[in-house]
């Protein structure tokens, strides 16, 4: 059928870039996992499953996920409802929209490296204006407080781009359905939740799902304002694992707790579509 | 013969060495930059260019990794930070000296012995050429000692007159009272969970007179001696410390040290002229003086010249590690404002006239002791920085987390083979 | 959703909250415009001065590795956009519309990404090294292309998804081609939606750093590298960084105030005859 091989033709680019260039590096990862390489000992000693059961029997590790479980709940939670506050608040057709699309777009645009070395003088409990106006907080350094000074840090940052996301599928939605509910006399919320809303789920879906893969990598904040401290109070498992390699020099070790985290982050995105496209 | 042999390798590699073109990778400090300027004078004299890639501190360890795992590496000498510097040699990275030191008498009895021993020799082969050191001593506000009222103050509270602490007991007393009577934090601290924390209670353990492994790499963090020094870490930082200290690095303890805001900090014996400086630190420049760390042994670290294995111009980096470490380039660098790892220098008056605080410096290097240097030192410091860090932050009791940490560090010693 | 008739009092209060979210995102940068403005020692005192004014930490940073980095960072950037969004709209129409190999493939080429990035930096290291890419920006091009592919294909899928079949259904009973009805009627109605996946693909790469890190030589570093580079051992450059961080950011957001105002509310307009 011509409409088949069209598709086929249209993908094949892409599939052959995401081929050459990740499959490579995907599928020797996974079999470093099943050996006990490391930058010591470079050699391919076989090691099964064992390291898959040495990182599901480390204490740590098991730590760091549930933090970044909580973590990604809280971030990507925030980040898709303010975001989607914010388009529609961009799509109102209110005064100087250019100039609030441009402040809007600002924080994205800052290198992660920026952002937390910015929000870590502002927030700085001896040294930062927040101290010196309020009184200071000890956001980074106080156990209770450091994972929700790091969300909001990361939130601050994702609703800018969840935003602009989430305005242009706004702005990709046909004006027909929305303006029967007018004749039909909705009220603007019934408007948004009935008609708006459903409409916009696939765009939603697709973001939830980017914006979970996002906030599971999160390491560059970490690195730069409390490399997982105080206590391991911040540890999330990127950061975890990036140290599993660069200091314990295990590639191996690195690998298998990769493609667990693979694992239940397929799994979690699975749930995604399971409960959230029907109808 | 044999040696007459090495020295025609030497001079014929030096033959073939004309026109070559050595690179390394540089930390981005001012030190490079002094080196950076006299690397002309180099090239004249043996036709080897050299050329610098200068990255930050922590940009260098994954870089020279990535390099030293590959084939062939994109950098013909290095300069490596004594916390690498078990794990380069252990993974076979780089190249043993002694042929070259034999070939071209090159002078090694002008190295401090705390320095060869830290970045010099592993296991008992020379890997590296100590280039330079950081120490750590105590840095403290002298005007604080001066006052008047708190010189009454502490002799009414203490029964004994207001002086340089001789003991780490006396310290973190000292530190309390200030934070109690000077309207400033007894000490700025730096208890970000790493290097910053680590470095830092170190000089607590060896202050308290313990270790963390003794000769045969047996575990002895866990004594009544480190109880007591995590004991006094974690109530110098909890009553005697900055806000913020928790999550504070050595930027941060700079800044606070800079403004005025702490009486003393435990840290880098550079960290002197830095605050000493009156354009950058007007509060407190003049105020700062410089001191072993009480009990008389601190925290040693530094740098050194390394060869990879798997490095092209293995004979002209030689030559040039060899050149810039000679007795007269040394001094040169030193007069330049870079502290020398020679003991030569370090006593030479010209030297000395320039920068008076040398002396202090080497009484610091002289009594420095290591942490224990193998593959898995940066790892070392993650684990018991974040038992310290959690011992700190009152998430758990000291005598806990000291086990977990010298439970920690044996695991460690056992992966990189050297406990059975 | 602006359902004319509205109260005005819900209209005052969503001015009110605009103009809230803007200032949160505004105040902080306008702070690091502040603190660029002074001289290092200065940058951070307190109180907080406000003057002597200097243009020096811009000066030194144009001048310096954060001028290059711009321009690597800019370069690289368009051309993973460039390159990637015409692949991943392919791909992303294939799969929205032909269920090009099923649910599987949707996963699979997701599933590349959800491996943490160190695990696969050293590996793709090695690769590039062997094929001479290290240290050269196509080798960062060709990475970020891979990597952002996925993600921009992911979230063309979801705008794909939700747009109307009738107007390409309407097309074929006209005659026109599979090829043509994606060119001619889907691509232009997505406007909004390859805009955002460009802005998506573009910020993959703009704010990237480990693979810049481990990728670079002295001449092809990229901003998040050059910014790192100003957390020195003697402390952090703060007021360079504030200079690197407005110089970064204030015209790549006019940029794309531009491209979004003229390019794609033009076409958007132009497509919905």
């Amino acid at each position: 059928m011509r409409g088949r091989q069209a598709a086929q033709l249209l993908a094949l680019p892409g599939l052959l870039v995401l081929l050459g260039v990740v499959a490579f590096p995907l599928l020797y990862a996974f079999f470093l996992s099943l050996t006990r390489y490391s930058f010591l000992r470079p050699q391919y000693a076989w090691a099964g499953l064992a390291r898959y059961r040495e990182a599901l029997e480390d204490p740590y590790f098991l730590h760091a996920l549930g933090l970044t479980a909580l973590y990604v709940a809280l971030t990507v939670g925030l980040t898709l409802a303010l975001g989607l506050l914010l388009a529609v608040l961009l799509h109102q057709g209110l005064p100087l929209r250019g100039f609030h699309y441009f402040a809007v777009s600002l924080p994205m645009l800052i290198a992660p490296v920026g952002v937390g070395l910015i929000w870590k003088m502002i927030l700085h409990p001896e040294l930062g204006i927040l101290a010196y106006l309020f009184g200071g907080v000890d956001f980074f350094g106080d156990p209770r407080y450091a994972l929700l000074s790091l969300a909001l840090v990361d939130v601050w940052q994702q609703t800018s781009f969840a935003a602009l996301v989430l305005l242009a599928g706004l702005r990709s939605l046909p004006k027909e359905p929305l303006e029967a509910a007018r004749v039909d006399g909705a009220t603007p919320w019934q408007a948004f939740w009935y008609v708006t809303f459903p409409l916009l789920r696939p765009v939603l879906l697709a973001l939830l799902v980017l914006q979970t893969l996002a906030e599971v990598r999160t390491y560059d904040l970490v690195y730069v304002l409390t490399r997982g401290g105080p206590g391991s109070a911040t540890d999330l498992v990127s950061y975890y694992i990036y140290r599993k390699a660069f200091l314990g020099l295990d590639l191996s070790g690195a690998g298998a707790m990769g493609y667990l985290l693979l694992l239940l982050t397929l799994a979690l995105v699975a749930l995604y579509y399971r409960f959230l496209t029907r109808g | 013969m044999k040696r007459l042999l090495s020295v025609l390798a030497l001079v014929l590699g030096l033959a073939l060495a004309q026109g070559v073109v050595l690179r390394a990778l540089m930390e981005d400090v001012p030190e490079t930059r002094i080196i950076e300027a006299l690397l002309p004078e180099f090239e004249r004299a043996t036709g080897i260019r050299v050329e610098f890639e200068v990255v930050q501190y922590s940009a260098m360890h994954d870089k020279l990794v990535a390099q030293l795992t590959a084939p062939e590496s994109a950098y013909d000498f290095l300069q490596v930070d004594f916390l690498w510097a078990g794990e380069f040699p252990a993974a076979g990275w780089l190249e043993p000296l002694e042929p070259f030191v034999k070939a071209s008498g090159f002078d090694l009895s002008a190295y401090f012995p705390s320095m060869l021993d830290l970045v010099g020799y592993y296991r008992g082969t020379l890997y590296m050429i100590p280039m330079y050191n950081y120490a750590m001593g105590l840095i403290y506000r002298k005007d604080l000692l001066e006052r008047k009222d708190l010189k009454e103050g502490f002799q009414a509270q203490f029964r004994r007159p207001l002086a340089l602490p001789k003991s780490l007991q006396e310290y973190v007393d000292l530190s309390l009272f200030m934070a109690k009577r000077a309207g400033v934090a007894g000490a700025a601290m730096q208890g970000q969970r790493g290097d910053p924390n680590f470095m830092e209670f170190s000089n607590y353990l060896f202050a308290a007179g313990g270790d963390y492994v003794d000769r045969n790499w047996r575990v002895t963090l866990n004594s009544p001696q480190g109880e007591r020094a995590l004991a006094l870490y974690v109530r110098n930082i909890r009553e005697g410390a900055q806000k913020g200290a928790l999550n504070a690095n050595l930027d941060d303890t700079f800044r606070v040290m800079c403004q005025g805001g702490a009486f003393s900090m435990i840290t880098y014996w550079w960290m002197l002229p830095q605050l000493d400086n009156p354009k950058q630190c007007s509060k407190v420049a003049g105020k700062v003086a410089l001191a072993p760390m009480p009990g008389g042994a601190g925290v040693n670290g530094g740098w050194g010249w390394a060869i990879p294995k798997n490095g092209r111009n293995k004979e002209a980096a030689w030559r040039f590690i060899s050149w810039v470490e000679s007795k007269e380039i040394v001094k040169r660098r030193a007069l330049q404002g870079h502290a020398p790892t020679r003991k030569d220098v370090f006593q030479d008056p010209e030297v000395l006239k320039k920068y008076p605080y040398y002396k202090e410096v080497e009484r610091i290097l002289a009594g420095a002791k290591k942490v224990p240097i193998f593959a898995y030192t940066a790892e070392m410091e993650d684990v018991v920085g974040r038992e310290v860090s959690l011992a700190a932050s009152g998430r758990k009791p000291v005598k806990q987390a000291l086990q977990d940490a010298a439970k920690g560090l044996e695991g460690l010693l056992k992966k990189a083979g050297l406990l059975r | 959703m602006a359902v004319p008739g509205s109260s005005r009092a819900l209209r005052h209060l969503a001015h009110g909250l605009l103009w809230a979210f803007s200032l949160a995102f505004l105040l902080p940068l306008l702070w690091t415009l502040r603190s660029a403005l002074l001289p290092e020692g200065q940058a951070y005192a307190l109180p907080p001065v406000w003057g002597p004014w200097t243009l020096e930490n811009f000066a030194q940073a144009l001048g310096g590795p954060i001028g290059k980095a711009l321009r690597n960072s800019l370069l690289v950037a368009s051309l993973v956009v460039l390159l990637g969004l015409p692949l991943a709209a392919g791909l992303a129409y294939a799969l929205a519309r032909y269920r090009l190999g099923g649910e599987g493939l949707r996963f699979a080429v997701l599933a590349t990404q959800m491996l943490p990035p160190i695990v696969l930096a050293l590996p793709l290291f090695a690769l590039f090294r062997l094929l001479g890419l290290a240290g050269t920006l196509q080798g960062l091009v060709l990475a970020y292309l891979a990597f952002a592919l996925p993600f921009m294909a992911w979230l063309l899928l979801g705008f794909f998804q939700g747009l109307p079949r009738e107007l390409e259904e309407a097309a074929y009973v006209d005659g026109a081609s599979p090829f043509g009805v994606f060119f001619r009627i889907v691509l232009p109605l997505s406007a909004p939606g390859l805009f955002a996946a460009g802005v998506l693909g573009f910020l993959l790469s703009w704010n990237e750093f480990l693979f810049a890190l481990l990728l670079s030589g002295r001449d092809t570093q990229t901003i998040p590298v050059a910014l790192s580079a100003l957390i020195t051992q003697r402390g952090v450059l703060f007021a360079q960084v504030a200079a690197g961080v407005v110089l970064s950011v204030l015209p790549v957001a006019l940029l794309a105030r531009l491209v979004d105002r003229y390019l794609v509310e033009g076409l958007t307009l132009g497509a919905v005859k």
